[in-house]
């Protein structure tokens, strides 16, 4: 069952090595570099209907999955990832591979397809950094999802948190199960309350689900930070509270409609409690399925399928892989892509690592070089955490046309359409650029109410768009950028040509500073491909313009921010999210940002006897409070000043039982659930 | 059985619009639910999107799938106030911002031979119960 990967490991070394295109000026680090370890995988299956649902979910399931850790695990514990697959064909007949089937358990003479090592490339790639990835099947779901109520959402999330469950007797008390080769080799190995998950296509709602349902426990363990890619988002579930990145693929057959966006759109003004922060990645000429290899033809022996070119034909421009002109990325570069955005992800969140910070907030516009991705291939949003953001004009509402979100006065002259639209049920539940909703996916359809976006048209080169800035917000010198996100509307901008206009601050003096956003950012592009029903799609990405480039005004002083449309085209955009961001005054010292706390807090032994250990690394002057509470809610411990970096609570005479850990910061409150034996 | 035969001859008789290669072959009632289904002599794609079984302005998407069959699983009382004369067609995935007519639809199958498909009129005539 044990096998070394190391050889994987050097041949996904000269795949990307060899992938490599463009340039990376920048000081960012290369995410995508393996890291220096060898990796070593292992198998686990209890059986195929191992695992029956609380709810009401048609079958058992399996519980089968494989691991990937850094060979012979010194030291430790370790950051957890855990990926959950989409739905896809579960079965295949031996003798013809080319038989798949939908049932679950497979018949006599078929077996498993097993979707879920099809992302061991990027588990082999983060074990090599010293991360333990989990990868778990979802076959049984996939086989009955379409009859069940909620398309087996629920189901997904069960099946992640008793996976957690299992690993979390494995890694205190060791395998009792019998499985070959676990023994007690993982106890102390796998940190639980440092899980990143990753969830593809349906797996994405799953993984969600799963956050939720892990919260709704009393968060036993502590999901870090979370990734949809490829997400469907049928429910529209809302998750707050946990940094998540969404990944699109442009060329999407199977999802086409791109709904994960919704999971960043509808979470960034709904909590105040919430201050976490969100991002989107676009990748243009990625499909859904090359992101899995197991889903990928020839690269597995059955079921693989080129979801665009199987669903909309190969020969569509752009998406089509045989059309004259085709942009798709090859399954190599697709995986390679991933993979460095991912782990920028997972190791600025998990690990704390800062260095990675330009390439998740829209600094770095060249991409890592192991991403093979050039600079017009892949966009990016950040929604920043609160404490990092002053939001001018969140365009929420018809009335954001004539006030911003400071109070200020919106205005405009000279625009040929001005109009919030995608904010009601009525008239405007999208913003009427195409019959198809796939081609707009950011906005509302039917039932659904869609994100809130202004639609600007301009037609001469004398329109401009202004938002004042009140008295008590004038001084902007305390951030670093103004950003906003926007995108080209396509049924009316001039055709495959970028739009480009001004941004003007102007300080109480009246002094200007103007700069044009085409040098600041590739978003400007013009959506590309053209399909009956799926492209060209207007999708939302971020600017960010540094204010010290506005030369010549008082920063601390700016009384309006002026959009010009006069760059001397007629053009047509939709934007939002108008703000400045990198407030100066929310980082420590060490440039650690106060959301990365719960990445470092560590609670230790748990299950406990005598004492736990509460270490608050170096952020522990954050930490206003510890708290311990019992089942039923009764204050047990309270410790409210004096913190260090590591706290010790003496729990020898406290009953055996759950009790609940609160730690708590100026903006966060970490619950752990705490065993006493 | 024999129901199912009428049933057949019935659909034949109802279906009209593009020539048919994927057709509604059965409509039974099982328990409070009514088993609608559509058979395909090509497989349907299995993914992540849910295909949708558009009757008018209502739509049906809970299934289940078999290699070239999807049946849909519709409540009676939904069912039982579907107007006769609407169009069926079903999608994989696509939300539309209005009705589209029986022209559009049949124009948007013809092009996506993989993701749309015009089936026939609707008649709640089709249950024999």
């Amino acid at each position: 069952m044990m096998k070394n990967y190391f050889t994987s490991l050097v041949a996904l070394t000269l795949l990307l090595a060899t992938n490599v295109q463009g340039t990376y000026a920048q000081t960012t680090p290369d995410p995508g570099i393996p890291g220096p370890l060898a990796v070593t995988k292992m198998d686990y299956d209890l059986g195929d209907l191992a695992f029956t649902t609380s709810t009401s979910f048609p079958s058992s399931l399996e519980v089968r999955g494989n691991i990937h850790f850094p060979t012979g695990l010194s030291g430790g514990p370790y950051p957890v990832i855990i990926n959950l697959h989409g739905r896809h064909s579960t079965c295949f007949e031996t003798a013809d591979p080319s038989n798949t089937d939908l049932a679950w358990p497979c018949a006599p003479g078929y077996e498993s397809i097993t979707s879920f090592e099809g992302y061991d490339y990027f588990a082999t790639f983060m074990a090599s950094h010293g991360y333990i990835v989990i990868s778990i099947s979802a076959n049984g779901i996939n086989a009955h999802d379409n009859s069940s109520s909620d398309y087996g959402m629920d189901a997904r999330g069960e099946l992640t948190q008793h996976h957690c469950d299992l690993w979390n007797t494995w890694t205190t008390v060791g395998d009792t199960l019998g499985l070959t080769g676990f023994g007690s080799m993982f106890v102390g190995k796998l940190n639980m309350q440092n899980i990143g998950t990753m969830g593809h296509s349906r797996g994405g709602e799953g993984v969600v689900k799963h956050a939720l349902l892990n919260y709704a426990q009393g968060s036993p363990y502590h999901i870090t930070c979370l990734i949809t890619l490829a997400p469907v988002d049928f429910h529209r579930e809302i998750l707050n509270g946990i940094p998540m990145m969404n990944i699109s693929p442009y060329c999407d057959g199977d999802v086409s409609d791109l709904q994960g966006v919704y999971f960043y759109d509808d979470t960034r003004y709904n909590d105040t409690s919430d201050h976490t922060a969100r991002h989107q990645v676009l990748m243009l000429g990625t499909n859904h399925n090359f992101y899995n290899t197991v889903w990928t033809p020839g690269l597995y022996p059955a079921g693989g399928s080129d979801d665009w070119d199987d669903i909309y034909g190969s020969s569509n421009n752009f998406c089509g892989t045989s059309g004259s002109i085709n942009k798709r990325l090859t399954p190599s570069r697709q995986q390679a892509a991933y993979t460095a955005y991912a782990s920028a992800f997972y190791r600025y969140y998990m690990e704390g690592d800062t260095s990675f910070a330009p390439i998740l907030h829209v600094d770095d516009l060249i991409p890592p070089t192991s991403s093979t991705l050039d600079s017009s291939e892949v966009f990016v949003s950040w929604h920043a955490e609160d404490t990092m953001r002053l939001d001018i004009n969140r365009v929420l509402m018809e009335s954001s046309e004539v006030v911003n979100t400071l109070g200020g006065t919106a205005s405009q002259a000279g625009l040929f359409i001005y109009d919030v639209c995608s904010d009601d049920l009525s008239a405007e539940i999208d913003c009427n650029l195409s019959f198809s909703h796939d081609k707009e996916p950011h906005s509302g359809s039917g039932s659904e109410l869609g994100m809130p976006q202004l639609e600007i048209e301009w037609d001469n080169d004398t329109a401009w768009w202004e938002n004042i800035l009140p008295a008590a917000n004038q001084d902007i010198s305390g951030f670093r950028h103004f950003q906003f996100r926007f995108g080209v509307n396509f049924s009316t901008s001039l055709a495959d040509t970028p739009v480009d206009f001004a941004i003007e601050l102007t300080d109480v003096l009246d002094s200007t500073a103007s700069l044009n956003i085409a040098d600041y950012t590739n978003a400007n592009y013009f959506p590309p491909g053209s399909h009956f029903l799926c492209i060209p799609k207007v999708m939302f990405n971020s600017v960010k313009i540094p204010l010290s480039d506005f030369s010549g005004i008082d920063l601390e002083q700016i009384k309006k921010v002026t959009f010009r449309f006069n760059n001397g085209n007629d053009g047509a955009i939709l934007i939002n999210e108008l703000c400045l961001t990198g407030k100066a005054d929310v980082q420590n010292t060490t440039g650690t940002t106060l959301e990365n706390i719960s990445q470092l807090v560590a609670v230790y032994p748990n299950p406990a006897q005598q004492s736990i250990n509460v270490s608050l690394g170096n952020m522990y002057e954050n930490v206003s409070s510890i708290e311990l509470h019992d089942i039923h809610g009764k204050l047990v411990y309270a410790k409210n000043r004096d913190m260090n970096s590591t706290v010790t609570l003496d729990i020898n005479n406290m009953s055996k039982g759950v009790y609940v850990l609160s730690v708590k910061t100026s903006h966060q409150l970490l619950n752990y659930k705490i065993v006493k034996q | 059985m024999k129901h199912t035969f009428i049933l057949f001859t019935f659909l034949f008789i109802f279906i009209t619009g593009t020539k048919a290669q994927t057709t509604v072959t059965s409509v039974k009632l099982n328990g409070n639910i009514v088993e609608l289904t559509v058979t395909s002599d090509k497989a349907f794609y299995v993914g992540n999107n849910i295909h949708i079984l558009h009757i008018g302005k209502t739509s049906f998407s809970h299934n289940k799938q078999s290699k070239k069959s999807l049946t849909f699983l519709i409540p009676e009382s939904e069912f039982n106030v579907l107007a006769d004369g609407e169009t069926m067609w079903m999608s994989y995935g696509h939300k539309f911002n209005g009705q589209p007519s029986d022209e559009f639809v049949q124009q948007m199958a013809k092009e996506n031979p993989n993701a749309v498909w015009f089936l026939s009129k609707f008649s709640k005539d089709l249950l024999k119960k």
